[in-house]
């Protein structure tokens, strides 16, 4: 099996490479930057081959696919320039997984690309990364016994600073549309009407903000629930800044370009170290009362390496004979609980978080 | 304790490491989201490397924190808008802010963007202070 790592030299993709490394898997690494990808190969072994490629250039991204089994797409903002890669990987049969958060992104994949990619036996796993899949395996480990009607969740995290990656899509963000899920159509968020009192089971003045994320598409597919959202928890103070969009989607790829060469850079080892981030899940099934779980999730850097490497491992190993748009949890179908544990995600089924009235 | 003047040279290189704004065209009149085209990420990376850097906690909403506490039980604002009495408090604490541009009706949204280099470093003095 060929695997392509895109975007390899940048914050997540290279703590992705350095677990390849660990279990010895050979792979390539793509990007834009030349010579980071040749820094990247110097004296690693597991890397057989390195090319620049523009995921904007259908014959880079034609090569890309033609070169890969299973291509692990790193390179964000997906909004900008991964939608050509997934609709060409949707006709080839190809496997394809990426660490987006964008879930406008993945909300078009799945709307305009599934019934390709089932037809061409193509397997596109979005959104396989901390944020999405740690809930999206509470959900299908949840709804094994009883049909979730509505779901919630909260992410607090501990510390501010984040990967470069991560900064830009936030920077963008304000050129995107914030999807949630009411009765099973997808409707737009509003920061003012749709935030949210929480008590956080301490004494902080916090409130939930509307951050769709991608398990709220998850949990519409997988579930066909009724309710679905997401939110940051942050101080209540701080909350009254935000403002919903404004800006038109036109001028986003003028605004990456200028963000690029800004060189940001991401949390230090000893702050990944430290950080934190506990989700909240909110959920509602039928004949049982709401509850909430906690997840202690760290390092989500990290953690969401592993989750990359795991799922490879189980595709490779056991193929899921599963097609089309999916969510990473779809590919654990099973035993959901025991890769939480893997990942070591720390679940408290007693959780003092609640939503006020 | 540190001068305000110290603090501002701090200021600046965060914000040059941050931003890739360079610190010899920072000065501390200069609104953070209007001229150095900083916004509410950047700022969030910006507070966490100043705390950081002087072992401290920063939020957003502290810059008007003073202001605010002033006023004790009487409102500072009412659903975004900032009350008569949260603009003269403004025009005491932060003095930094041209007072012309305090007017009736001013936002939270609209605060933020006359928020300038010199609130920031006030900030952290007032931190600094035990504040």
């Amino acid at each position: 099996m060929r695997i392509s790592i895109v975007g390899a030299y940048g914050f997540t993709g290279k703590i992705i490479c350095e677990e390849f490394n660990k279990i010895n898997y050979s792979y390539s690494i793509y990007g834009r930057n030349i010579n980071a990808l040749n820094e990247l190969k110097k004296g690693n072994s597991n890397i057989k081959n390195s090319k620049s490629i523009n995921l904007r250039i259908i014959g880079d991204v034609n090569y890309l696919i033609e070169n890969s089994d299973v291509i692990i797409n790193c390179a964000g903002p997906f909004t900008e320039e991964s939608y050509l890669l997934v609709k060409n990987v949707a006709k080839s049969g190809k496997i394809y997984l990426d660490i987006s958060g964008e879930i406008g992104f993945i909300k078009n994949s799945r709307d305009y690309l599934q019934e390709i990619s089932v037809k061409n036996k193509s397997l596109i796993i979005h959104g396989c990364a901390f944020e999405s899949l740690v809930s999206d395996l509470i959900l299908q480990s949840l709804s094994e016994k009883n049909k979730i009607k509505s779901v919630k969740t909260f992410y607090k995290f501990n510390q501010k600073k984040v990967s470069p990656g991560t900064r830009i899509t936030m920077k963008l963000s304000k050129y995107r549309e914030s999807f949630k899920v009411k009765n099973n159509q997808w409707l737009n968020c509003d920061l003012k009407k749709d935030l949210i009192q929480i008590n956080n089971g301490n004494n902080s003045k916090e409130v939930a903000v509307p951050y769709p994320l991608p398990e709220v598409a998850f949990s519409k597919w997988n579930f066909e629930v009724n309710k679905a959202e997401s939110f940051l928890i942050i101080d209540e103070n701080d909350s009254k800044y935000m403002t919903n969009r404004k800006s038109v989607e036109g001028e986003a790829l003028e605004e990456l370009e200028k963000l690029r060469l800004k060189k940001y850079k991401g949390p230090e080892l000893k702050d990944r170290m430290s950080q934190k981030c506990e989700l909240f899940v909110n959920i509602n099934q039928e004949s049982i009362h709401p509850k909430t779980l906690e997840a202690e999730i760290k390092d989500t850097y990290l953690l969401t390496a592993k989750a990359i490497v795991l799922t490879v491992e189980k595709i490779l190993k056991k193929n899921p004979n599963l097609y089309g748009i999916v969510s990473p949890g779809q590919i654990f179908n099973g035993n959901p609980l025991k890769i939480i544990q893997k990942l070591g995600v720390k679940l408290n089924h007693q959780s003092k978080f609640r939503i006020k009235n | 304790m540190k001068k305000i003047e110290e603090i501002f040279e701090d200021v600046c290189n965060v914000i040059e490491n941050s931003t890739g704004y360079k610190k010899e065209d920072i000065n501390m009149e200069d609104t953070l989201f209007d001229k150095l085209e900083i916004d509410s990420i950047d700022l969030v990376d910006i507070l966490f490397e100043l705390e950081t850097l002087y072992d401290i906690e920063l939020k957003i909403s502290d810059i008007e924190l003073k202001a605010k506490k002033e006023l004790g039980d009487v409102q500072y604002e009412i659903d975004g808008v900032i009350t008569a009495e949260g603009i003269e408090s403004l025009k005491q604490h932060m003095s930094e802010i041209n007072p012309d541009k305090l007017t009736e009706g001013l936002t939270i949204n609209e605060l933020i963007q006359l928020f300038s280099i010199h609130s920031l470093c006030k900030l952290v003095l007032l931190k600094l202070e035990g504040m």
